[in-house]
């Protein structure tokens, strides 16, 4: 099926093949045949919206950025499904006393925006819990390193995406979170287990899955460097990160990673985790459209993602001097440095307390 | 205050609501339990997040507390105070 086509046929609810019997082997050996519509969407996005574009970012850009946004929300789930959100943990669910690896959300509730709302410019809505995946077998995420946890608070990770592909958070949403904070990262390889986990337990559940993966590529948030990007790593890694190249993906080490694409960069997880989901496990269907076609979606969105790394500030730190426009030359880091070091000894804003 | 102390202390500002509210509305950070160095104190009432990242504070947490900066939680706690 021709790209074209297949946004059309996905606009029209035309999915007449996504339907079919497959045959489940279960535990006690008996054979059941059951209607599956496997995985039918795997794609990356990015978790910001933006900050402040009007300022910080050309206005067209993030326009089109936004356009390209919303143009997947259209096509990923017709009619809604349930989506599998893959993202960083941000200690908004964990700390440093009880951080897993890999954990995902079966709580029956989830409350959005857990941090001050304003900063992302989205409310504090409830996206449904995903029904299908509360029942489903958990040794099929335990094999994964997948931690399960009955309450989840939902970060900018996951609400950007929400946000754009489900404006009405109609879509039932099942989290999914690595851990990112501290210096023991799991490696790439966990990760690719991770996505191939997930795309086991789409494929024994008798629904629409989709797959996003949330995060960024080069950046180095929160840092004197906010705002930098490496413009060559990103596209390298977008050229080579398909999910037909997993040794590719894989040689990434977090040393080079850290290096070249700041702490921002280990998100790629994420990345990995989706294209094992994508394609690792076998087609993600018989009949549909090819995993690279489903990856060519994602592919845009990313582009997208470096133009919002591009042309938005990342992060607030104006007090340092690097916003808005500025952001595409960070300061050298020894000048940084100084002038932090002064600040250390001359503390700017003398509390009152 | 060790390092831990203090980033568990953002930690519960960006999650707990209680927490963040009375920390907006001038609560010493010493009404929490803890013990800030006045470099710190300072620079987490001012939202100093250079002078965090100085000390060594982890970035994830930072990067709320960027947000919290942005939307004034120095000009919050004042205003409250």
């Amino acid at each position: 099926m021709e790209w074209n086509a297949y946004i059309a046929a996905m606009r029209d609810g035309v999915r007449s093949t996504d339907r079919s019997a497959r045959s489940v082997l279960h535990d006690n050996g008996m054979e059941e045949k059951v209607a599956t519509y496997e995985l039918v969407f795997a794609g990356i996005v990015s978790t910001r919206r933006g900050s402040r574009p009007s300022q910080m970012a050309d206005a067209g850009i993030v326009q089109e950025f936004h356009s390209a946004f919303r143009g997947m929300g259209d096509v990923w789930l017709r009619p809604p499904g349930c989506a599998r959100m893959v993202s960083a943990e941000h200690f908004a669910n964990f700390f440093m006393n009880n951080m897993p690896s890999f954990a995902r959300g079966m709580a029956d509730q989830y409350e959005g925006a857990h941090r001050r709302s304003e900063w992302l410019g989205i409310a504090r809505p409830s996206p449904g819990r995903c029904e299908p995946f509360a029942a489903h077998d958990p040794r099929d995420h335990a094999n994964g390193g997948c931690r399960l946890c009955r309450g989840w608070k939902f970060d900018h990770g996951i609400m950007v995406p929400l946000h754009f592909l489900t404006p009405r958070y109609d879509v039932p949403v099942v989290p999914v979170e690595y851990q990112l904070p501290g210096t023991a990262i799991d490696p790439l390889h966990r990760a690719w287990a991770l996505g191939e986990a997930i795309r086991r337990a789409a494929d024994r559940l008798p629904q629409r899955i989709a797959v996003v993966g949330a995060g960024g590529i080069s950046h180095w948030p929160a840092t004197p460097d906010s705002g930098k990007i490496n413009e060559s790593w990103d596209r390298e890694f977008l050229r080579l990160g398909r999910p037909t190249t997993k040794p590719a993906m894989l040689s990434y080490t977090d040393e080079a990673t850290y290096r070249d694409a700041g702490q921002g960069g280990f998100e790629i997880r994420a990345f990995i985790a989706v294209a094992a989901a994508a394609g690792a496990a076998g087609p993600c269907s018989t009949t549909g459209p090819s995993p690279s076609l489903r990856w060519a979606v994602s592919r845009v969105i990313c582009e997208h993602v470096y133009l919002d790394f591009h042309t938005a500030t990342l992060h607030p730190t104006a007090r340092w001097g690097w916003a808005g426009s500025a952001a595409r030359v960070p300061r050298p880091r020894a000048a940084a440095a100084t002038a932090m070091n002064a600040r250390i000894s001359n503390p700017p804003c003398p509390a009152s307390r | 205050m060790s390092l831990y102390q203090m980033q568990k202390f953002l930690f519960d500002i960006n999650r707990d609501p209680a927490v963040q509210k009375a920390f907006h509305r001038g609560a010493n950070p010493g009404s929490f339990g803890l013990r800030p160095h006045p470099g710190e104190r300072d620079a987490m009432i001012c939202g100093d997040i250079g002078l965090l990242y100085v000390l060594g504070r982890e970035r994830q947490l930072l990067i709320s507390l960027c947000r919290l900066a942005r939307h004034g939680m120095e000009r919050l706690h004042r205003g409250h105070a």
